[in-house]
C-alpha cells in the first residue's frame, strides 16, 4: 500500500462520499500510517509464502 | 430470591468504576419477583450496552444512539438466560461500537479497574468485566471480536469466554465486524462460565475424557508478551508450538477489522462524523479508506491461517498464550511496551487475541493465580471440543493455579 498524502486522502474521501472535516484529518493520517504498517506485514509474509 | 437481585441493584448504583450506564431497577424487581426457576434461577446479571433490550435504545456506547429507535425484543442470548431465571440489572460501559481494548468512552467516560483505580479495565467490553471483578454481578455478557471479552477479563482477573464463530446466536447483537464477532459471558467461577456458556448456546457439555495434548505458544505469542505475561504461561505444561502465520494473521485481523467497520459505518460518518468518539471516528474512515485490494489479500491470508491453526488442533488437543501482553496500564499512559517498542494502548492490548479470534476457535481467558495486578490466559481449543477445555480447566482450577483472587 502507499504512503497516503493530503490530496489521496481528500480524493479518496469525496470518491467515498465523504466531507472529511479538517479536525479528523491527523487522526486518520496516523490511522492509515498504522493499517499501511500491517498491510506492509501482510505483503511481505505473502510475498515469502509466493516465492 | 429477589435478596440476591436488590443486593445487585444496590453495589450497582454505588458503583465507583463507572461500570455501568444504564440500572434496569424496575424491570429487575418485576423480573426477579416471577423469575423462581431455571438453572440460573434468582441470578443477577448485566450486558454490555450493544445487546437489545426490549423497550430501550441499544446504544453501542454512542451518545447519539441514546435518541436511536428502542429495541422490539431482547436479544438472543438475553432471552435465553432469562428463560433460565436470570435476571437482567443493567447495561455496562464499552469503547464506542466496541472498537478499542480500553473502555475508555469520550461519552460515558473510563470504566476504573476494580484491582487499581487509576488503571485501566481494558475493552472493548470493560464495563462487563469490572462489575464482575467488582463482585457487583455474578455474570455479565460482552462481545469479542478481536478479544473484547478475553482483553477486560485478563486486566480485571476474572474468567471470560470467547466462543467458537456461529456457536452463539448474534440476533439483537449492535454489529461491528461481521468476519469477526462473538458473544459471552464473564464470570467469577468457571462453573459459572460453563453454566452461562451453555445456556447461551443452547447446548449441554458432556463430560470429557482422557488427558489432553497441551501447546505453549510461542515466537509471535512470546516476543509479544512482558514478564508478567511469559510468567504466567510458564507456570502450565505444554510443548512448545510455532504458528509461523501469527504475525501475518495478526495484521489481517486488524485490516479485516477496519475495513468491514469503516463499511458499516460508511453512512452515518457522511451525516455525522462528528457525533462519533474522535479517536473511534478517525480509525473507521481510515478503514472505510483501505483499498479493496488490501482486504482481499487480509481474507485470503485468513483462510491460510485457519489451516494452519486446524492442523495443529489435530496434533494438540488446547493451545496456551497470555491473554495481554502486560497488566493493566495506567489510564493516564496511552501507552504500553511490547517488545521493546512503545506503543498505543487503545490498539495493542489485544495483539495476543487477535490472531487466536480470526481463527473462529473458542478461547476461555482464565485469571492466572497471582500476587499484583492480574493477568489471564488464554485456553483455546478446536470447535466442538468446549468439554474437554473446561475440564482441563477445572483440573487447573484445582490446583490453584488459575482461578479469581
Amino acid at each position: 500500500m502507499q504512503e497516503p498524502t493530503h490530496d489521496r486522502i481528500a480524493e479518496t474521501a469525496r470518491a467515498l462520499g465523504l466531507d472529511l472535516p479538517e479536525a479528523c484529518r491527523p487522526g486518520v493520517l496516523a490511522n492509515l500510517d498504522l493499517l499501511a504498517q500491517h498491510a506492509k506485514v501482510l505483503d511481505d509474509y505473502l510475498a515469502g509464502d509466493d516465492a | 430470591m429477589t435478596g440476591l437481585v436488590e443486593q445487585a441493584l444496590s453495589a450497582a448504583q454505588n458503583d465507583r468504576h463507572n461500570a455501568f450506564t444504564r440500572i434496569l431497577a424496575d424491570q429487575a424487581r418485576r423480573d426477579a419477583a416471577t423469575s423462581k426457576t431455571g438453572r440460573l434461577a434468582g441470578m443477577p446479571f448485566a450486558v454490555k450496552d450493544l445487546f437489545d433490550i426490549a423497550g430501550l435504545p441499544t446504544t453501542a456506547g454512542a451518545r447519539k444512539r441514546l435518541d436511536a429507535m428502542p429495541a422490539k425484543a431482547d436479544a438472543t442470548v438475553i432471552t435465553r438466560l432469562k428463560a433460565e431465571g436470570a435476571v437482567l440489572i443493567g447495561t455496562t460501559n464499552m469503547d464506542e461500537y466496541a472498537y478499542g481494548f480500553a473502555t475508555v468512552n469520550a461519552h460515558f467516560g473510563t470504566t476504573l479497574n476494580p484491582h487499581d483505580l487509576d488503571r485501566l479495565a481494558g475493552g472493548s467490553s470493560g464495563g462487563s468485566a469490572a462489575a464482575v471483578a467488582a463482585g457487583l454481578v455474578p455474570l455479565a455478557l460482552g462481545s469479542d471480536t478481536n478479544g473484547s471479552i478475553r482483553v477486560p477479563a485478563s486486566l480485571c482477573g476474572v474468567w471470560g469466554m470467547r466462543p467458537a464463530m456461529d456457536d452463539v446466536p448474534l440476533e439483537g447483537v449492535f454489529p461491528f465486524v461481521h468476519a469477526l464477532d462473538t458473544v459471552g459471558p464473564f464470570t467469577r467461577s468457571l462453573a459459572d462460565l460453563k453454566l452461562a456458556y451453555e445456556v447461551m448456546s443452547g447446548r449441554v457439555l458432556a463430560t470429557a475424557s482422557g488427558t489432553p495434548r497441551i501447546a505453549r505458544l510461542t515466537v509471535f505469542f512470546a516476543r509479544n508478551a512482558g514478564p508478567d505475561a511469559l510468567a504466567a504461561v510458564a507456570a502450565i505444561e505444554a510443548e512448545p508450538l510455532d504458528l509461523s502465520m501469527a504475525d501475518a494473521a495478526r495484521s489481517a485481523a486488524f485490516l479485516i477489522t477496519a475495513a468491514q467497520g469503516g463499511a458499516l459505518h460508511l453512512n452515518t460518518l457522511k451525516c455525522s462524523a462528528m457525533d462519533y468518539d474522535p479517536a473511534v471516528r478517525d480509525r473507521l474512515i481510515a478503514g472505510a479508506m483501505l483499498p479493496s485490494a488490501t482486504y482481499l489479500r487480509a481474507q485470503d491470508l485468513a483462510v491460510r491461517w485457519r489451516a494452519q491453526v486446524a492442523e495443529a488442533l489435530e496434533r494438540y488437543d488446547i493451545l496456551v498464550a497470555a491473554s495481554t501482553p502486560v497488566t493493566a496500564p495506567r489510564i493516564e499512559d496511552s501507552t504500553i511496551e511490547i517488545s521493546g517498542q512503545t506503543v498505543s494502548a487503545r490498539a495493542n492490548l489485544g495483539i495476543l487475541a487477535q490472531p487466536l479470534s480470526l481463527a473462529g476457535i473458542p478461547v476461555i481467558s482464565a485469571p492466572v493465580r497471582k500476587t499484583g495486578l492480574p493477568i489471564g490466559l488464554q485456553f483455546a481449543t478446536a470447535p466442538g471440543r468446549e468439554a474437554l477445555l473446561f475440564d482441563y480447566l477445572a483440573g487447573l482450577e484445582a490446583g490453584g493455579i488459575v482461578g479469581c483472587a
